[in-house]
Protein backbone atom coordinates (compact mmCIF):
# COMPACT_ATOMS: atom_id res chain seq x y z
CA UNK A 1 0.00 0.00 0.00
CA UNK A 2 1.15 3.53 -0.77
CA UNK A 3 0.94 5.87 2.16
CA UNK A 4 0.37 9.62 1.94
CA UNK A 5 2.98 10.22 4.62
CA UNK A 6 5.69 8.40 6.52
CA UNK A 7 4.61 10.21 9.67
CA UNK A 8 1.65 12.28 10.82
CA UNK A 9 2.28 14.33 13.97
CA UNK A 10 -0.85 15.44 15.80
CA UNK A 11 -0.35 18.62 17.82
CA UNK A 12 2.07 21.48 17.10
CA UNK A 13 3.26 22.33 20.60
CA UNK A 14 6.97 22.01 21.43
CA UNK A 15 6.84 18.18 21.51
CA UNK A 16 5.01 17.80 18.21
CA UNK A 17 6.99 20.40 16.32
CA UNK A 18 10.24 18.95 17.63
CA UNK A 19 9.22 15.46 16.49
CA UNK A 20 8.16 16.77 13.07
CA UNK A 21 11.35 18.80 12.70
CA UNK A 22 13.58 15.87 13.66
CA UNK A 23 11.80 13.41 11.39
CA UNK A 24 11.72 15.81 8.42
CA UNK A 25 15.38 16.67 8.97
CA UNK A 26 16.08 12.95 8.66
CA UNK A 27 14.32 12.68 5.33
CA UNK A 28 10.85 11.56 6.36
CA UNK A 29 7.73 12.72 4.61
CA UNK A 30 5.90 14.43 7.48
CA UNK A 31 2.52 16.09 8.09
CA UNK A 32 2.14 18.23 11.23
CA UNK A 33 -1.50 18.82 12.23
CA UNK A 34 -2.66 21.53 14.65
CA UNK A 35 -6.28 21.85 15.71
CA UNK A 36 -6.05 25.49 16.66
CA UNK A 37 -6.10 28.20 14.05
CA UNK A 38 -3.05 29.81 15.63
CA UNK A 39 0.00 27.82 16.70
CA UNK A 40 1.16 28.96 20.14
CA UNK A 41 -2.15 30.31 21.42
CA UNK A 42 -4.00 30.16 23.67
CA UNK A 43 -1.06 29.56 25.99
CA UNK A 44 -1.61 26.99 28.72
CA UNK A 45 1.72 27.22 30.46
CA UNK A 46 3.76 29.11 33.07
CA UNK A 47 6.52 29.29 30.44
CA UNK A 48 9.51 28.45 32.64
CA UNK A 49 12.36 26.36 31.23
CA UNK A 50 16.03 25.92 32.01
CA UNK A 51 18.70 27.31 29.71
CA UNK A 52 20.14 23.83 29.42
CA UNK A 53 16.90 22.40 28.01
CA UNK A 54 17.01 24.80 25.07
CA UNK A 55 20.76 24.92 24.52
CA UNK A 56 20.86 21.21 23.86
CA UNK A 57 18.75 21.66 20.74
CA UNK A 58 18.88 25.19 19.44
CA UNK A 59 20.78 28.32 18.81
CA UNK A 60 18.67 30.34 21.25
CA UNK A 61 16.86 33.27 19.69
CA UNK A 62 16.33 36.19 22.10
CA UNK A 63 12.84 36.78 20.78
CA UNK A 64 11.70 33.53 22.43
CA UNK A 65 12.78 34.75 25.85
CA UNK A 66 10.56 37.03 27.88
CA UNK A 67 12.80 37.09 30.96
CA UNK A 68 15.93 35.48 32.32
CA UNK A 69 16.25 34.53 35.99
CA UNK A 70 19.22 33.52 38.09
CA UNK A 71 17.48 32.12 41.12
CA UNK A 72 14.38 30.81 42.82
CA UNK A 73 12.81 31.61 46.18
CA UNK A 74 10.48 29.17 47.91
CA UNK A 75 8.17 30.34 50.70
CA UNK A 76 6.82 27.86 53.22
CA UNK A 77 3.35 28.52 54.68
CA UNK A 78 4.71 30.66 57.56
CA UNK A 79 6.84 32.72 55.17
CA UNK A 80 10.19 31.01 55.79
CA UNK A 81 12.35 31.59 52.75
CA UNK A 82 14.56 29.12 50.89
CA UNK A 83 16.78 30.79 48.36
CA UNK A 84 18.48 29.15 45.42
CA UNK A 85 20.79 31.50 43.60
CA UNK A 86 22.84 30.37 40.63
CA UNK A 87 24.29 33.76 39.71
CA UNK A 88 27.28 33.56 42.10
CA UNK A 89 28.30 30.09 41.04
CA UNK A 90 27.79 30.86 37.36
CA UNK A 91 25.41 27.96 37.17
CA UNK A 92 22.64 27.55 34.68
CA UNK A 93 19.88 30.07 34.72
CA UNK A 94 16.24 29.80 33.84
CA UNK A 95 14.21 31.36 31.08
CA UNK A 96 10.65 32.50 31.07
CA UNK A 97 9.59 31.98 27.48
CA UNK A 98 7.18 33.79 25.23
CA UNK A 99 5.38 30.61 24.17
CA UNK A 100 3.40 32.37 21.47
CA UNK A 101 6.69 33.15 19.72
CA UNK A 102 8.59 30.02 20.72
CA UNK A 103 5.93 27.56 19.53
CA UNK A 104 5.67 29.30 16.19
CA UNK A 105 9.44 29.32 15.79
CA UNK A 106 9.49 25.56 16.34
CA UNK A 107 6.68 24.91 13.86
CA UNK A 108 8.56 27.07 11.39
CA UNK A 109 11.71 24.99 11.91
CA UNK A 110 9.68 21.86 11.14
CA UNK A 111 8.32 23.53 8.00
CA UNK A 112 11.81 24.65 6.96
CA UNK A 113 12.97 21.05 7.23
CA UNK A 114 10.26 20.05 4.80
CA UNK A 115 7.32 19.06 7.00
CA UNK A 116 3.86 19.99 5.76
CA UNK A 117 1.90 21.95 8.35
CA UNK A 118 -1.87 22.23 8.54
CA UNK A 119 -3.73 24.32 11.13
CA UNK A 120 -7.38 24.63 12.23
CA UNK A 121 -7.61 20.89 11.66
CA UNK A 122 -8.70 18.36 14.26
CA UNK A 123 -7.89 14.67 14.23
CA UNK A 124 -11.19 12.94 14.91
CA UNK A 125 -10.25 9.26 14.78
CA UNK A 126 -7.87 6.77 13.26
CA UNK A 127 -7.83 3.12 12.32
CA UNK A 128 -5.27 0.57 11.16
CA UNK A 129 -5.07 -0.11 7.46
CA UNK A 130 -2.55 -1.97 5.33
CA UNK A 131 0.10 -2.07 8.05
CA UNK A 132 -0.25 1.66 8.70
CA UNK A 133 -2.93 4.04 9.90
CA UNK A 134 -5.73 6.00 8.31
CA UNK A 135 -6.19 9.27 10.20
CA UNK A 136 -9.52 11.05 9.91
CA UNK A 137 -9.25 14.82 10.02
CA UNK A 138 -11.77 17.63 10.09
CA UNK A 139 -11.11 21.13 8.90
CA UNK A 140 -13.76 23.83 9.18
CA UNK A 141 -16.49 21.21 9.13
CA UNK A 142 -15.07 19.29 6.21
CA UNK A 143 -13.91 15.74 6.80
CA UNK A 144 -11.00 14.14 4.98
CA UNK A 145 -8.38 11.54 5.73
CA UNK A 146 -4.73 10.74 5.23
CA UNK A 147 -2.73 7.54 5.53
CA UNK A 148 0.61 7.18 7.29
CA UNK A 149 3.03 4.54 8.42
CA UNK A 150 3.41 6.19 11.82
CA UNK A 151 1.53 8.65 13.99
CA UNK A 152 3.06 10.67 16.81
CA UNK A 153 0.45 11.88 19.29
CA UNK A 154 1.58 15.22 20.68
CA UNK A 155 -1.97 16.27 21.42
CA UNK A 156 -1.41 17.53 24.92
CA UNK A 157 -3.00 16.85 28.26
CA UNK A 158 -6.34 16.16 26.54
CA UNK A 159 -4.71 13.58 24.24
CA UNK A 160 -7.03 11.29 22.34
CA UNK A 161 -4.43 9.63 20.14
CA UNK A 162 -3.32 7.50 23.08
CA UNK A 163 -6.91 6.46 23.80
CA UNK A 164 -7.48 5.50 20.15
CA UNK A 165 -4.27 3.48 20.05
CA UNK A 166 -5.09 1.66 23.27
CA UNK A 167 -2.33 3.29 25.34
CA UNK A 168 -3.87 3.83 28.74
CA UNK A 169 -3.06 7.38 29.77
CA UNK A 170 -6.35 8.27 31.46
CA UNK A 171 -5.60 10.15 34.63
CA UNK A 172 -7.31 9.90 37.96
CA UNK A 173 -8.24 13.25 39.44
CA UNK A 174 -5.38 12.82 41.90
CA UNK A 175 -2.95 12.78 38.98
CA UNK A 176 -3.70 16.13 37.39
CA UNK A 177 -2.85 19.59 38.59
CA UNK A 178 -5.75 21.93 37.99
CA UNK A 179 -4.16 25.28 37.09
CA UNK A 180 -5.05 28.92 36.59
CA UNK A 181 -2.65 31.73 35.85
CA UNK A 182 -2.85 35.48 35.41
CA UNK A 183 -0.36 37.63 33.59
CA UNK A 184 -0.27 40.58 35.98
CA UNK A 185 1.16 43.98 35.06
CA UNK A 186 2.37 46.77 37.31
CA UNK A 187 3.51 44.76 40.33
CA UNK A 188 6.70 44.87 42.42
CA UNK A 189 9.18 42.00 42.74
CA UNK A 190 12.86 41.29 42.12
CA UNK A 191 12.93 40.07 38.49
CA UNK A 192 16.14 38.09 39.10
CA UNK A 193 14.09 35.34 40.76
CA UNK A 194 11.17 33.00 40.25
CA UNK A 195 8.98 32.53 43.33
CA UNK A 196 7.10 29.56 44.75
CA UNK A 197 4.63 29.38 47.63
CA UNK A 198 4.04 25.89 48.98
CA UNK A 199 1.69 24.24 51.46
CA UNK A 200 -2.03 23.68 51.94
CA UNK A 201 -2.45 27.30 53.00
CA UNK A 202 -1.71 28.41 49.45
CA UNK A 203 -2.21 25.49 47.11
CA UNK A 204 -3.34 22.06 48.34
CA UNK A 205 -1.35 19.44 46.43
CA UNK A 206 0.54 21.98 44.36
CA UNK A 207 2.02 25.45 44.61
CA UNK A 208 1.59 29.10 43.68
CA UNK A 209 4.20 30.53 41.33
CA UNK A 210 5.40 33.88 40.11
CA UNK A 211 7.52 33.85 36.94
CA UNK A 212 8.80 37.26 35.80
CA UNK A 213 7.94 38.45 32.33
CA UNK A 214 9.88 41.68 32.50
CA UNK A 215 10.54 44.06 35.35
CA UNK A 216 7.01 44.72 36.62
CA UNK A 217 5.00 41.98 34.96
CA UNK A 218 4.74 38.28 35.79
CA UNK A 219 2.88 35.02 35.30
CA UNK A 220 1.23 34.44 38.68
CA UNK A 221 -0.45 31.08 38.81
CA UNK A 222 -1.58 28.15 40.88
CA UNK A 223 -1.75 24.39 40.49
CA UNK A 224 -3.78 22.25 42.87
CA UNK A 225 -4.79 18.61 43.08
CA UNK A 226 -8.58 18.39 42.87
CA UNK A 227 -8.51 15.56 45.43
CA UNK A 228 -6.90 17.83 48.03
CA UNK A 229 -9.43 20.66 48.18
CA UNK A 230 -13.05 21.51 47.50
CA UNK A 231 -12.08 24.96 46.23
CA UNK A 232 -11.29 25.62 42.60
CA UNK A 233 -7.88 26.72 41.34
CA UNK A 234 -9.39 30.06 40.36
CA UNK A 235 -10.90 30.73 43.78
CA UNK A 236 -7.58 29.98 45.49
CA UNK A 237 -5.54 32.10 43.08
CA UNK A 238 -7.97 35.00 43.42
CA UNK A 239 -7.48 34.85 47.19
CA UNK A 240 -3.70 34.85 46.81
CA UNK A 241 -3.67 37.74 44.37
CA UNK A 242 -6.06 39.84 46.49
CA UNK A 243 -3.75 39.43 49.44
CA UNK A 244 -0.38 39.81 47.71
CA UNK A 245 -0.81 41.80 44.51
CA UNK A 246 -4.04 43.73 44.98
CA UNK A 247 -2.94 46.65 42.81
CA UNK A 248 -1.75 44.70 39.80
CA UNK A 249 -3.71 44.58 36.58
CA UNK A 250 -4.52 41.23 35.04
CA UNK A 251 -3.86 41.43 31.32
CA UNK A 252 -4.10 37.77 30.41
CA UNK A 253 -5.91 34.75 31.75
CA UNK A 254 -4.71 31.17 31.34
CA UNK A 255 -6.05 27.81 32.51
CA UNK A 256 -4.64 24.35 32.18
CA UNK A 257 -4.29 20.81 33.40
CA UNK A 258 -0.83 19.41 34.09
CA UNK A 259 -0.34 15.66 34.21
CA UNK A 260 1.53 14.58 37.35
CA UNK A 261 1.05 10.88 36.76
CA UNK A 262 4.74 10.03 36.94
CA UNK A 263 6.36 7.60 34.56
CA UNK A 264 3.82 5.62 32.50
CA UNK A 265 4.61 2.02 31.51
CA UNK A 266 4.69 2.64 27.81
CA UNK A 267 4.09 5.52 25.43
CA UNK A 268 3.88 3.35 22.30
CA UNK A 269 1.51 1.05 20.43
CA UNK A 270 1.69 -0.42 16.92
CA UNK A 271 2.37 2.53 14.56
CA UNK A 272 1.98 5.08 17.39
CA UNK A 273 4.21 7.04 19.78
CA UNK A 274 3.17 9.70 22.30
CA UNK A 275 5.23 12.71 23.34
CA UNK A 276 4.98 15.56 25.83
CA UNK A 277 1.88 15.96 28.01
CA UNK A 278 0.12 13.32 25.88
CA UNK A 279 2.69 10.84 27.25
CA UNK A 280 2.31 12.36 30.74
CA UNK A 281 5.92 13.52 30.55
CA UNK A 282 5.45 16.59 32.76
CA UNK A 283 7.42 16.59 36.00
CA UNK A 284 5.30 15.58 39.05
CA UNK A 285 7.13 18.04 41.32
CA UNK A 286 7.75 21.11 39.20
CA UNK A 287 4.94 20.59 36.69
CA UNK A 288 7.46 21.57 34.02
CA UNK A 289 6.79 19.98 30.64
CA UNK A 290 8.68 21.85 27.92
CA UNK A 291 12.11 20.29 28.44
CA UNK A 292 10.80 16.72 28.39
CA UNK A 293 8.49 17.45 25.46
CA UNK A 294 11.47 18.68 23.43
CA UNK A 295 13.57 15.65 24.36
CA UNK A 296 10.70 13.22 23.84
CA UNK A 297 9.86 14.81 20.48
CA UNK A 298 13.47 14.55 19.40
CA UNK A 299 13.79 10.92 20.48
CA UNK A 300 10.46 9.93 18.89
CA UNK A 301 11.57 11.64 15.66
CA UNK A 302 14.78 9.60 15.63
CA UNK A 303 12.98 6.34 16.32
CA UNK A 304 10.47 7.19 13.57
CA UNK A 305 13.34 7.57 11.13
CA UNK A 306 14.74 4.19 12.09
CA UNK A 307 11.34 2.52 11.90
CA UNK A 308 10.77 3.89 8.38
CA UNK A 309 14.23 2.76 7.25
CA UNK A 310 13.56 -0.75 8.46
CA UNK A 311 9.91 -0.81 7.44
CA UNK A 312 8.97 -1.94 10.96
CA UNK A 313 6.18 -0.13 12.77
CA UNK A 314 5.31 -2.59 15.47
CA UNK A 315 4.93 -1.83 19.13
CA UNK A 316 7.91 -4.08 19.83
CA UNK A 317 10.16 -2.01 17.65
CA UNK A 318 8.80 1.35 18.85
CA UNK A 319 9.55 0.32 22.41
CA UNK A 320 12.99 1.59 21.57
CA UNK A 321 11.48 5.04 22.10
CA UNK A 322 10.23 3.92 25.53
CA UNK A 323 13.74 2.79 26.43
CA UNK A 324 15.23 6.09 25.31
CA UNK A 325 12.89 8.42 27.20
CA UNK A 326 12.85 6.23 30.29
CA UNK A 327 16.64 6.18 30.44
CA UNK A 328 16.72 9.90 29.93
CA UNK A 329 14.08 11.75 31.97
CA UNK A 330 11.85 8.79 32.90
CA UNK A 331 13.97 8.09 35.95
CA UNK A 332 13.39 11.62 37.19
CA UNK A 333 9.64 11.35 36.61
CA UNK A 334 9.68 8.20 38.72
CA UNK A 335 11.81 9.76 41.47
CA UNK A 336 9.79 12.96 41.62
CA UNK A 337 6.50 11.04 41.75
CA UNK A 338 7.72 9.36 44.93
CA UNK A 339 8.86 12.73 46.30
CA UNK A 340 5.45 14.22 45.46
CA UNK A 341 3.66 11.45 47.39
CA UNK A 342 5.93 12.09 50.35
CA UNK A 343 5.25 15.84 50.24
CA UNK A 344 1.49 15.29 50.01
CA UNK A 345 1.59 13.59 53.40
CA UNK A 346 3.20 16.60 55.06
CA UNK A 347 1.11 19.21 56.83
CA UNK A 348 2.01 22.90 56.74
CA UNK A 349 3.84 22.81 60.08
CA UNK A 350 6.10 20.03 58.78
CA UNK A 351 6.87 22.06 55.67
CA UNK A 352 7.69 25.07 57.86
CA UNK A 353 10.04 22.95 59.95
CA UNK A 354 11.81 21.58 56.87
CA UNK A 355 12.11 25.06 55.37
CA UNK A 356 13.57 26.45 58.61
CA UNK A 357 16.17 23.67 58.64
CA UNK A 358 17.82 25.03 55.49
CA UNK A 359 16.65 28.65 55.49
CA UNK A 360 19.57 31.06 55.27
CA UNK A 361 21.74 28.60 53.35
CA UNK A 362 22.37 29.87 49.89
CA UNK A 363 21.88 26.99 47.51
CA UNK A 364 23.94 27.72 44.43
CA UNK A 365 21.88 25.70 42.01
CA UNK A 366 18.21 25.75 41.02
CA UNK A 367 17.42 22.08 41.19
CA UNK A 368 15.02 19.78 42.99
CA UNK A 369 17.84 17.33 43.60
CA UNK A 370 20.11 19.88 45.23
CA UNK A 371 17.28 21.14 47.42
CA UNK A 372 16.25 17.67 48.58
CA UNK A 373 19.86 16.64 49.25
CA UNK A 374 20.25 19.67 51.49
CA UNK A 375 17.02 18.79 53.30
CA UNK A 376 18.18 15.18 53.74
CA UNK A 377 21.43 16.40 55.26
CA UNK A 378 19.54 18.39 57.89
CA UNK A 379 16.68 15.93 58.44
CA UNK A 380 18.25 12.51 57.84
CA UNK A 381 15.80 10.43 59.84
CA UNK A 382 12.66 12.13 58.61
CA UNK A 383 13.66 11.77 54.96
CA UNK A 384 15.39 8.41 55.29
CA UNK A 385 12.90 6.64 52.99
CA UNK A 386 13.67 8.86 50.00
CA UNK A 387 17.41 9.14 50.58
CA UNK A 388 18.38 6.39 48.15
CA UNK A 389 16.52 8.08 45.32
CA UNK A 390 18.63 11.20 45.55
CA UNK A 391 22.08 10.15 46.65
CA UNK B 1 -39.24 11.69 23.51
CA UNK B 2 -40.80 13.52 26.40
CA UNK B 3 -40.54 17.23 26.77
CA UNK B 4 -38.14 17.97 29.57
CA UNK B 5 -37.01 20.97 31.51
CA UNK B 6 -33.70 21.32 33.25
CA UNK B 7 -33.35 21.96 36.93
CA UNK B 8 -30.07 22.71 38.64
CA UNK B 9 -28.78 20.34 41.24
CA UNK B 10 -25.61 20.62 43.22
CA UNK B 11 -25.38 17.14 44.57
CA UNK B 12 -26.74 14.71 42.07
CA UNK B 13 -24.23 11.95 42.61
CA UNK B 14 -25.15 11.72 46.27
CA UNK B 15 -28.79 11.22 45.43
CA UNK B 16 -27.98 8.69 42.81
CA UNK B 17 -25.60 6.56 44.77
CA UNK B 18 -26.26 2.90 44.34
CA UNK B 19 -27.79 3.13 40.90
CA UNK B 20 -26.37 1.42 37.89
CA UNK B 21 -24.04 3.75 36.04
CA UNK B 22 -25.85 3.69 32.73
CA UNK B 23 -29.21 4.60 34.17
CA UNK B 24 -27.80 7.85 35.53
CA UNK B 25 -27.97 9.62 32.26
CA UNK B 26 -31.74 9.34 32.31
CA UNK B 27 -31.99 12.08 34.87
CA UNK B 28 -28.83 14.14 34.64
CA UNK B 29 -26.67 15.90 32.13
CA UNK B 30 -23.26 17.56 32.13
CA UNK B 31 -23.30 21.16 31.02
CA UNK B 32 -20.41 23.54 30.44
CA UNK B 33 -20.76 27.24 31.01
CA UNK B 34 -19.07 28.55 27.88
CA UNK B 35 -18.62 31.96 29.44
CA UNK B 36 -16.55 30.47 32.26
CA UNK B 37 -14.72 27.75 30.29
CA UNK B 38 -11.11 28.62 29.46
CA UNK B 39 -10.84 25.64 27.06
CA UNK B 40 -7.83 24.13 28.81
CA UNK B 41 -8.73 20.47 28.27
CA UNK B 42 -8.22 19.32 31.86
CA UNK B 43 -11.73 17.80 31.80
CA UNK B 44 -10.86 15.66 28.79
CA UNK B 45 -7.70 14.35 30.42
CA UNK B 46 -9.64 12.85 33.33
CA UNK B 47 -12.54 11.39 31.33
CA UNK B 48 -12.40 7.60 31.42
CA UNK B 49 -15.26 7.28 28.95
CA UNK B 50 -13.91 9.34 26.06
CA UNK B 51 -17.10 11.38 26.40
CA UNK B 52 -15.69 14.84 25.77
CA UNK B 53 -13.46 16.56 23.29
CA UNK B 54 -11.73 19.93 23.02
CA UNK B 55 -12.63 21.20 19.56
CA UNK B 56 -10.29 24.13 19.08
CA UNK B 57 -11.69 26.39 21.79
CA UNK B 58 -14.83 24.66 22.96
CA UNK B 59 -15.54 21.45 24.78
CA UNK B 60 -18.04 19.07 23.27
CA UNK B 61 -19.79 16.46 25.43
CA UNK B 62 -21.09 13.14 24.17
CA UNK B 63 -24.10 12.52 26.44
CA UNK B 64 -24.34 8.95 25.24
CA UNK B 65 -20.91 8.12 26.60
CA UNK B 66 -21.03 10.31 29.73
CA UNK B 67 -21.77 8.43 32.95
CA UNK B 68 -22.00 11.50 35.18
CA UNK B 69 -18.98 10.36 37.20
CA UNK B 70 -18.15 14.04 37.78
CA UNK B 71 -14.36 13.66 37.48
CA UNK B 72 -14.43 16.63 35.06
CA UNK B 73 -16.58 18.71 37.42
CA UNK B 74 -13.99 18.35 40.17
CA UNK B 75 -10.98 18.91 37.90
CA UNK B 76 -12.15 22.07 36.11
CA UNK B 77 -9.95 24.97 37.29
CA UNK B 78 -12.74 27.41 36.40
CA UNK B 79 -15.69 25.57 37.96
CA UNK B 80 -17.31 25.84 34.57
CA UNK B 81 -18.82 22.34 34.55
CA UNK B 82 -21.84 21.17 36.44
CA UNK B 83 -24.38 18.40 36.45
CA UNK B 84 -27.94 19.46 35.95
CA UNK B 85 -30.92 17.36 36.78
CA UNK B 86 -33.51 16.66 34.12
CA UNK B 87 -37.10 16.64 35.27
CA UNK B 88 -39.99 15.73 33.02
CA UNK B 89 -42.62 18.31 32.18
CA UNK B 90 -45.18 16.54 34.33
CA UNK B 91 -43.01 17.11 37.38
CA UNK B 92 -42.37 13.40 37.81
CA UNK B 93 -38.69 12.56 37.91
CA UNK B 94 -37.73 10.03 35.31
Amino acid sequence: MNFDYDLVVIGAGPGGSMAAKTAAENGLNVLLVEKRQEIGTPVRCAEGVSREALEGFFEIDRSWISAEVSGAIIYSPDGTEIKMDASMAGNEVGFVLERKIFDRALARMAANMGAEVIVKTTAISMEREGGGLRVHLKRMGEKFDVTAKLVIGADGVESRVGKWAGIDTTMKIGEIESCVQYLIADIDFDPEYTYFWIGRKYAPGGYVWLFPKGSSMANVGIGILPTQTKKSAKELLDGFVRENYPDGEIIEFVAGGVPVTGQIDSAVADNVMLVGDAARHADPITGGGIANALKGGYLAGLVAKEAIERGTYTRDFLRKYDDLWKNDFGKILHRNKILQKKLLKMDDETLNRLARSISGYNLSEISVKKLVLELIKKNPKFLLDIKDLFV
Amino acid sequence: MFKSKLIRSSNLSGRNSGRAINSKKNDGKIIIDRYKCAYCGACIAVCKYDANELVETFVQIDDEKCTLCKACVRTCPMRAIEVIEIETATGVKS
